[in-house]
């Protein structure tokens, strides 16, 4: 048996709903199977969810803190600052690991999105937004909201709005009853929709081996299973060097 | 991630309605004519913050339900009697159980009295009851207490100061965002605001609003209505309203 120091991992999706607190009980069982998984003693590992980007922040500068779940927007923006590396993908429940960002606005748009807001759930990261949709003009005012449906309506209605859309959000897009009064503008490469990632290498590569091996048996296991079924997440596969390589390009070229 | 962020949502996903028992279940067999009954439920009500007062007004809404199943009033009265009993419950178990058995009284409710917005409204209160202590259920229930809500608006907004207006701009705020919940802090702005223009006085109308407000980006707003729901809840306090001081504590909270 590995004796590991607690390790935390740290889930970040900022721009959704949810606390920590409301996380917690889920949380809690995904340590649990993580450390049954990894043959290392309960307690060993921990697991906590943070909503907004600085409150991610925070959890990584504390030192326990050696592991990351987080979304592609997320990753990408903190990449160098926190020392991220990149280990798996998380393959979210009746999806795939990787999706295509999608910019739509209202059908009636004129050639040049001059003028436009784009609003986004990853608005966060206006870097990210750019990367997605390199088309936008660069004055292009991007905004964050948890309001997506609002803005879509808003978008068919013809106000000067465009909307960044992630995967699932494009793929329900058409069952809308305005549908035909959005057009898409815009499809992004394949990318990453979340990633798991080591921490300022507080972690070593023996533990890393040990861990990874773990993740991605998680699934095979019926307990485990429940504690993915809470947070929603299928399982965890190897990462796709060639989409996050494209993800981070496009993000290196963005300004 | 949407995984992630549905945790409220989703532990294995469970419905949030089943066929309800029958009536004679929820209650024990009525020792009065209705109205008496629910005359003195009420009286129990008002002495809510005393020792099993709380639990003898459900016992006695309950009973009033059995006499004379046609009243939505008395299957209302138990919802709001087992909301506040949850709500001072410290053993999780009873928590539950009271919030699921609130549920089956909605579901009587609406058997009963099918055509009354009381009966939608009080539903879906008690299925937001049962989400929160049964998370699993979540997923079912939101979109259901939408829909509910959306009814009793447009039968009977008033009901509760307004309570329909206002649990839908919660529903709005807290559920997860499009496709996977009917989350929508822009769609919920309007709602707050109709409960807060149908009764400006009732602090948890001013506490909704400044939620949404802060919610879409009108920070200074949003103090406004907060500062205004911490002085009704004062003035509530001092009038003995049992639940001020939990609207005040809210207020205070989201001035700091």
């Amino acid at each position: 048996m590995l004796a590991l120091a607690a390790a935390t991992l740290v889930v970040c999706a900022p721009g959704y709903p949810g606390n920590t607190a409301e996380a917690q009980p889920a949380m809690d069982a995904l340590a649990r199977s993580l450390a049954r998984a990894a043959h290392v003693p309960e307690g060993s590992l921990a697991a906590l969810y943070e909503e907004t980007e600085p409150g991610c922040m925070r959890r990584l500068a504390q030192p326990e803190s050696s592991l990351l779940l987080a979304t592609l927007p997320f990753y990408l923006v903190h990449e160098q600052e926190v020392r991220l590396v990149a280990r798996l993908s998380a393959m979210p429940q009746g999806s795939e690991t990787l999706e295509r960002w999608t910019l739509v606005t209202g059908k009636d748009h004129p050639p040049s999105l001059e003028g436009y807001t784009v609003e986004s759930s990853a608005g966060y990261s206006k870097r990210f937004v750019r990367a997605m949709a390199p088309q936008l003009p660069g004055r292009a005012e991007i905004q964050q909201t948890s309001a997506v449906l609002s803005a879509l309506k808003r978008a068919a209605n013809g106000e000067k709005l465009a909307v960044l859309l992630d995967g699932s959000q494009a793929a329900a897009m058409a069952k809308l009853p305005f549908a035909g009064s959005l057009a898409v503008l815009q499809t992004s490469p394949p990318m990453p929709v979340a990633l798991v990632a080591t921490v300022r290498k507080r972690i070593d590569d023996e533990r890393w081996k040990t861990l990874e091996a773990a993740f991605l048996r998680l699934a095979e296991d019926r307990a485990a299973r429940e504690a993915l079924d809470a947070v929603r997440i299928a399982g965890f596969l190897p990462l796709d060097d060639k989409a996050l390589t494209t993800a981070r390009t496009a993000y290196r070229r963005a300004r | 991630m949407r995984t992630v962020a549905s945790i409220i949502l989703c532990a294995g996903c469970a419905q949030a309605l089943h066929k309800p028992p029958p009536i004679e279940a929820i209650g024990a067999a009525p020792r009065g004519p209705a109205a008496q009954l629910l005359a003195d439920a009420d009286a129990a009500w008002a002495r809510r913050v005393e020792p099993d007062q709380a639990a003898a007004a459900e016992e006695l809404f309950l009973q009033a339900a059995r006499a004379d199943p046609r009243n939505p009033e008395s299957f209302a009265g138990a919802i709001r009697a087992k909301a506040f009993r949850i709500g001072r419950e410290k053993d999780g178990a009873e928590r539950t159980r009271l919030a699921e058995s609130a549920v089956i009284a909605g579901q009587l409710c609406q058997e009963n009295a099918p055509a009354a917005p009381a009966c939608d409204y009080w539903l879906a209160a008690a299925l937001g009851l049962q989400a929160r202590e049964r998370s699993a259920t979540g997923h079912d229930a939101l979109p259901r207490m939408v829909d509910l809500l959306r009814r009793a608006i447009r039968t009977d907004p008033a009901i509760d100061q307004a309570g329909p207006h206002r649990l839908l701009a919660i529903v709005l705020l807290r559920a997860p965002g499009w496709p996977m919940g009917p989350g929508d802090a822009e769609a919920a702005l309007p709602e707050a605001q109709a409960a807060a223009r149908a009764a400006p006085d009732f602090a948890p109308n001013q506490l909704a609003l400044g939620e949404a407000l802060k919610k879409n980006g009108k920070a200074a707003e949003a103090r406004a209505a907060y500062s205004q729901a911490l002085r009704l809840a004062t003035e509530a306090a001092a009038r003995g309203d049992p639940d001020a001081k939990g609207w005040a504590d809210d207020a205070s909270a989201a001035l700091r």
